[in-house]
């Protein structure tokens, strides 16, 4: 059963001036009753810790909680390139609406216009603020910025930090976040671990949260509840998340009612260092610039058994430069991927597993010599060679795709506001800027978008506008979320059986990565939604979780979040198959051009897909909301 | 003011500049102080007169004392001070501890060349500084007459003993190796760094220390040698 | 090419910081070489948890040496034997057959035991909280280009601001002293022109919540800058002795 009943909220008027005037039209509250308000955050990466920062400073009282010992490790900590902004400093012909554009159009037009507009417009304003927080980023002679270009634009609009941008943006909101804290607007909370949101009266009003230290579950109160909490990424167990990322906040605030929204758009990003054992416990990312320079290659011939420099020319695949002249090795993630992944399915991939293809450097250093390759990319050969043991100025490096980031996440109104008011998702958590495929450097724009432009107006709108009884952690709402809280922990801790969480984990990932990762089709979808429930049956009779409740337990930490994914798994794939289209990270074999490139449905699949929860063994029900394009004309991406 | 000066004090930067400005203080003497010593190779004429210039004008030699010993007793107080705060802040040891930084036998042994130096100190004062300058014991040993040779005399007479000499030599080569990284140190804890610089102050530093030991050590050597050589006359 | 190599482990288990703690010795059969240090405990927890043991407690999450959360002291060493490598990018090729490893927590009183080898260090965060910001709200901010940074500052600062707050140098230091961390972040702001309005202030009120937190004092030993993944100087310790003495007496 599906409705088309989700009002997006989108404002009227010229797009240009949609977020102006919604500013005017939206409520505000008067200063003096700003700090009679409690919002509670959840998580502290860019989105979470600049939210925080900003309520503060406006005058609320917040409280912010974190996974992690410190608000400073959140996993925005980890993006390497650098983040997009309309600045046009490099006089090259960008503006507003090419970074718009570029983004609608890099989405493969499954994305909201207008939340896509407002992004773009505030991406000016992001990098006035780093850079008075004293963000370092890379500089010219003369002292002013300068600006890299990413794939999929052809202006030179990213601000980067050499190779750690994430990490220099996130302690700059970071210190701004702890600013406040010694201003005394924001309590913080760290080591927390959100369990259940608690909903009164239909309004998200508090969160029920485990002190991972103690083990204590702890309920907190509040006027309106925002999650921070990123994406999904680990449901495919080997991913270039940090391990703690988790989907357990979105989930179950999902089920208590907050719709799910395209959790089939995952972004599978082209450079990462392959699989080597099944130990391993995570995949690196390498950065994407060194698809500027390196060539990427397999050999002809898939019994060709020689080490890669004694492979000639004329036994090499370029395939990528061959398949899209134009683009070449720089075609998007979601194709550089793909073709990947034929390739290796072809039987041409190499490496002791075969599930790799070669990214060389041999005629960029015979081009540039070694010292200018050095010069650029000298920090990642050397985490490569730190990961790989191989030199890759004398080796080709290898390289293979990895769950990256998700598009998909929980759905909100262009007031980041969830179906269940008072519920806001920012960041990756939401779904809402990216469409079907993300673009390089945008996660971070959208990340501080959020949390320092959009947030502080929109939510003193919702309170502005609503009239809240006083609740308190007393309330019998809270002291059902506790009881079921404790209820699912001490059942993971009865179970004592068998299988390590991991080993749950890793099958999971494996079955997500082979029937719901690069490519889908309907069969492998459909025994994965036979296959999934079996998997998490298993896990609730035969897990081992060892420890007390009531204690620091990692493992107990681990299980909640594989039970939680042992769930999620199921809508992934659900929606992957309903999606009876190809578009961006979203590739089912059914619905290809002749030449193997994505083919979309715009007729029928121009809609957000919004996924109501009935119950953990309950089909899920569809809401649409429809994308109506009013800037965008709907192309066909090419990139050949 | 003074509760800011007194909060200041309790600083773990500032107690470590007071170590290190005060440890200025001393390179400084210390360098005037081999300089001086090294005249007693051109006779008694050399040193004594360099002694009674010094104690020409009473009333400056008694500030510049006066400097010098409250510059110890800082060093000494704050030292202590600091150390016993670093071993507090490390309340458990490891079982295994493999360092490698920079840390040498120099670095490690500051606080114990430091107190020995120290107690040497006290000790040179009373062989050297407090007794009387025209006294039996400056009269040279093994002289005919009893003419006395002032501060030369007293020196010349204490270095005859060579297992004296000895403790001198090992006490002045503490001094060399307490200086080899105070040197260096005071620079870093007052804040001087730089690329090019830092590590020539960092040869220096060893290189005074190397010779702020030797330099002392000459002047026993220098008596014994002469003395056993060409016996006790000037 | 990897290889599979068998390692004796000798592990500092610790239930809570009121009860003692002590080595526990533990065999890692069968790592492979090109298994991280963190995979290799996860080889070695799997098997406690599957006897029904509970598995070795480390705190650990991005796993590509940029988060800080991991670190151990390895053999004496913080974050092991490489130079300039968090704990979870040492690969066990960096270890030999038969060799035995000893892993202990971070020790310092800054850094209170929570767990095993999970420290707690929170210390830092109010270190921050004290004056490693600049102030500036939201939507204060003057245009990016309104004050250029001269290259060469803005190049330091970015040396500085790469501290991960892993806290090896606190674990390194003979001191357990917090100098290095809190330097870095000083230097980093009080270079930048952005950061000159609270050089001052800034300086004062880390170093003052610093030494609240129970650190040592620097002895300019540099067993920080060796332990530091991220390379960060002693430089920036000898800037900060700098600003705080013109803060001393001038501020």
């Amino acid at each position: 059963m599906t409705s088309n009943g989700l009002d997006s909220k989108t404002p009227s008027g010229p797009m240009a001036e949609k977020w102006t005037r919604h500013k005017f039209d939206m409520k505000l509250v008067n200063p003096a009753n700003k700090r009679k308000y409690t919002v509670i955050v959840v998580g502290t990466g860019l989105a979470g810790a600049s939210a925080s920062a900003t309520l503060s400073e406006l005058g609320y009282k917040v409280k912010t909680f974190c996974i992690q010992d410190s608000p400073r490790r959140a996993h925005s900590i980890a993006a390497q390139g650098g983040i997009n902004a309309a600045k046009n400093y490099q006089n090259d012909g960008d503006s507003v609406y090419r970074l718009f554009y570029d983004t609608i159009k890099g989405g493969d037009f499954r994305s909201r216009e207008a939340n896509v507009h407002r992004l773009a417009e505030v991406s000016v304003n992001i990098i006035d603020q780093c850079v008075a927080q004293g963000v370092p980023f890379a500089r010219e002679y003369g002292g002013l910025l300068d600006n890299r270009s990413f794939g999929g634009a052809q202006v030179s609009r990213t601000f980067y930090a050499r190779g750690q941008t994430g990490q220099q943006l996130l302690l700059g909101a970071y210190s701004a976040l702890m600013k406040e804290v010694t201003a005394g607007g924001v309590t913080l909370f760290p080591r927390r671990e959100m369990l259940d949101l608690v909903v009164v009266d239909g309004r998200a009003r508090g969160i029920v949260v485990r002190n991972l230290l103690t083990g204590k579950l702890e309920s907190h109160a509040g006027d309106a509840v925002l999650l921070c909490t990123g994406g999904y990424g680990n449901v495919f167990y080997l991913s270039t998340n940090a391990k703690a990322c988790n989907v357990t906040a979105a989930w179950r605030t999902h089920k208590k009612g907050a719709y799910f929204a395209n959790a089939c758009y995952t972004q599978i990003h082209p450079t990462c260092i392959p699989v080597h054992g099944d130990y391993q416990s995570k995949l690196t990312l390498m950065s994407e610039s060194l698809r500027n320079d390196g060539r990427i290659w397999v050999p002809k011939n898939p019994e060709d058994k020689r080490p890669p420099h004694e492979i000639p020319e004329a036994d090499r695949d370029y395939y990528l430069e061959r398949k899209y002249p134009s683009f070449g090795n720089l075609a998007p993630r979601d194709i550089s991927s793909r073709s990947a992944k034929e390739q290796c399915d072809a039987g041409r991939g190499v490496g002791p597993t075969r599930q790799a293809v070669y990214l060389d450097f041999r005629d960029a250093i015979e081009r540039l010599g070694k010292d200018v390759i050095e010069a650029r990319y000298g920090n990642l050969f050397q985490m490569y060679e730190r990961i790989v043991d191989d030199d890759p100025y004398k080796v080709p490096m290898m390289i293979f795709p990895a769950s990256h980031y998700a598009m998909g996440g929980l759905w909100v109104d262009y007031n980041l506001m969830s179906n269940l008011p008072g519920l806001h998702v920012l960041g990756e958590a939401n779904f809402s800027d990216h469409g079907a495929n993300r673009l390089g450097a945008s996660a971070l724009m959208q990340g501080l978008a959020d949390g320092y432009f959009v947030i502080p107006y929109t939510l003193s709108h919702y309170l502005g506008s609503t009239k809240l009884e006083p609740v308190d952690t007393n309330h019998a709402e809270f002291k059902k979320a506790e009881e079921e809280a404790r209820a699912r922990i001490d059942k993971l801790l009865s179970i004592k059986g068998k299988r390590t969480v991991d080993e749950f984990h890793r099958q999971l990932g494996l079955l997500c990565w082979d029937k719901c990762g690069m490519a889908r089709d309907e069969k492998g979808l459909k025994e994965a939604l036979q296959e999934i429930p079996a998997i998490r049956e298993e896990f609730w009779q035969n897990v081992t979780v060892t420890g007390a409740g009531e204690d620091f337990n990692q493992s107990l930490e681990k299980a909640g979040r594989v039970a939680d994914f042992l769930e999620f798994a199921e809508l992934l794939v659900t929606d992957a198959l309903h999606r009876e289209e190809s578009c961006g990270g979203h590739f089912r074999v059914e619905h290809q051009t002749e030449d193997g490139e994505a083919k979309r449905d715009d007729e029928h699949f121009a809609y957000v897909g919004a996924w109501e929860f009935k119950g953990v063994d309950a089909a899920p029900e569809l809401h649409k909301e429809p994308l109506v394009f009013e800037e965008v004309h709907l192309a066909t991406r090419s990139y050949k | 003011m003074s509760a800011k000066f007194g909060t200041l004090l309790g600083t773990s930067v500032v107690k470590k500049q007071i170590v290190a400005l005060t440890g200025l203080i001393g390179v400084g003497f210390i360098i005037g102080h081999v300089a001086g010593n090294s005249l007693i190779l051109f006779g008694p004429e050399a040193i004594n007169g360099y002694s009674d210039m010094l104690h020409a004008v009473p009333e400056l030699l008694w500030i510049a004392r006066l400097i010098l010993v409250a510059s110890l007793v800082l060093h000494v107080y704050f030292t202590i001070l600091v150390t016993l705060e670093n071993r507090a802040a490390r309340v458990d040891r490891y079982a295994l501890q493999a360092n490698h930084g920079e840390t040498n036998w120099a670095k490690k042994t500051m606080i114990y060349t430091g107190l020995l130096v120290f107690f040497f100190i006290l000790f040179h004062l009373t062989d050297f500084t407090f007794p009387d300058k025209t006294g039996p014991d400056t009269v040279l040993t093994g002289s005919e007459g009893e003419a006395s040779y002032g501060l030369y005399g007293l020196v010349w007479n204490s270095f005859l003993s060579v297992p004296r000499s000895l403790f001198y030599i090992l006490a002045v080569c503490c001094v060399g190796l307490h200086l080899s990284h105070g040197i260096q140190s005071l620079f870093q804890t007052i804040g001087f760094f730089h690329d090019r610089y830092t590590e020539k102050i960092r040869l220096a530093s060893n290189v005074l220390g190397a010779l702020v030991a030797l330099g002392f050590s000459l002047v026993p050597i220098f008596v014994i040698l002469r003395h056993y050589t060409f016996g006790p006359d000037v | 090419m990897s290889t599979k190599i068998n390692l004796t482990l000798k592990v500092w288990r610790q239930k809570n910081a009121q009860t003692p703690g002590h080595f526990e010795t533990y065999q890692a059969r069968d790592i492979d070489t090109d298994a991280s240090f963190l995979e290799m405990l996860d080889v070695v927890n799997a098997s406690l948890e599957r006897e029904g043991k509970e598995p070795i407690a480390f705190d650990h999450d991005c796993r590509e040496g940029i988060c800080g959360s991991c670190g151990a002291v390895v053999n004496g060493q913080a974050h092991g034997p490489e130079r300039e490598t968090t704990l979870c990018q040492l690969h066990m090729r960096k270890f030999r057959n038969g060799d035995t490893v000893t892993i202990e927590p971070w020790r310092a009183k800054g850094f209170p035991l929570i767990k095993d080898l999970v420290v707690d260090r929170s210390a830092f965060d109010r270190i921050i909280a004290a004056g490693g910001f600049i102030t500036v709200r939201t939507g204060q901010a003057p245009e990016a280009h309104a004050t250029p940074v001269p290259k060469d500052k803005a190049d330091w600062a970015m040396d500085a601001a790469q501290c991960i707050g892993c806290g090896a140098c606190v674990a390194a230091c003979p001191n357990a002293s917090a100098m290095l961390f809190v330097s870095a972040k000083v230097t980093h702001l009080n270079v930048l022109p952005q950061g000159q309005p609270e050089k001052t202030r800034r300086v004062l009120n880390m170093v003052a919540q610093m030494d609240k937190e129970g650190f040592g004092n620097c002895s300019n030993h540099y067993e920080c800058e060796a332990a530091c993944p991220k390379g960060i100087s002693v430089k920036n310790i000898a800037k900060m002795n700098r600003d705080h003495l013109v803060a001393s007496i001038a501020g």
